[in-house]
């Protein structure tokens, strides 16, 4: 099987990973970011101005990797959420970091239970990458500070 | 009533993520010993003693199974109840992890209400104290 989340090929696979991409980004950020994105998600190439970018491999009954990018404050404010922190400018560098490896592993195991519910994963520890040009489709939704973008690839 | 946990994830962040959750939902913590993965936790255990272990599941080192099968295999530790936090929640996992003693699953992303309710039903006196404002 073969999954991502470009769409137009007419692959209901197709659909069920940017559907699934989806719900999972969402509830990872309403359930422990307090973050509530605006509605209406758009797909494009690599998002422009990413400053953070993290992706967490996972192997299995899938293989392959899903990917989060967004803009520095953005994530900033998401750490400061996840963190309890009132003041934004108190979150250091090194825990935007891991916040957003947290992130992307969180949403990563939420996408794969989506897409494969009795399939069997091993998440790899998220690591920092460059979300440089490439044919993978990132699905981007805009939040108070700032967009933030998913993108899954797998494989059987 | 206080209780003492350990966290073990390999993530800080999520480690401060739970203690502070739990703390807001007003349970009682007179000590939290962390570690990063399985095998810093047991090395820790040999020094202090916990009323509770909260752990993930991958973990670099000695990883969240592997810390419940030593756990099992010892007399004074396995009387320690563990609860497993992890993205990895699928049915077979769950199954595994609980057979070898585990006696709860929370799957992240979780609601704080989730977790009190399993701490709850593990620990009965170990009520919340207060209401928490997340």
């Amino acid at each position: 099987m073969n999954t991502n989340t470009e769409t137009g090929a007419g692959s209901g696979t197709q659909v069920t990973a940017r559907a699934e991409c989806e719900a999972a980004l969402i509830e990872v950020l309403e359930t422990m970011f307090f973050e509530l994105p605006a509605d209406g998600s758009t797909l494009a190439g690599a998002p422009p101005g990413a400053a953070i970018a993290v992706t967490a491999a996972f192997s299995g009954d899938l293989n392959g990797s899903l990917s989060i990018a967004s803009g520095f404050w953005a994530m900033r404010r998401l750490a400061a959420s996840f963190l309890g922190r009132e003041d934004e400018s108190t979150v250091t560098e090194a825990e935007i970091r891991q916040v957003a490896c947290e992130l992307a592993n969180m949403v990563c195991g939420n996408a794969l239970s989506r897409i494969e519910p009795h399939g069997r994963f091993r998440i790899a520890t998220p690591e920092l990458c460059m979300p440089g040009p490439g044919s993978r489709r990132w699905i981007t939704f805009p939040l108070e500070s700032g967009d933030i973008s998913v993108t899954l690839e797998a494989g059987s | 009533m206080t209780k003492r946990l350990m966290i073990v994830d390999d993530s800080p962040v999520m480690r401060s993520f739970v203690r502070r959750t739990l703390e807001i939902a007003g349970f009682g913590i007179e000590h939290c010993a962390e570690a990063s993965n399985g095998a810093e936790a047991l090395e820790k255990l040999s020094a202090i003693e916990v009323d509770l272990i909260l752990t993930d599941i991958n973990m670099p080192v000695l990883d969240g199974e592997g810390l419940l099968r030593a756990l099992r295999s010892d007399p004074e530790l396995s009387r320690i109840p563990v609860v497993v936090v992890s993205t990895d929640s699928t049915d077979q996992r769950v199954d595994s992890l609980m057979g070898l003693g585990a006696r709860g699953y929370l799957k992240k992303p979780f609601l704080p209400e989730k977790l009190s309710g399993i701490l709850s039903g593990i620990l009965p006196d170990w009520e919340p104290e207060s209401e928490g404002d997340f």
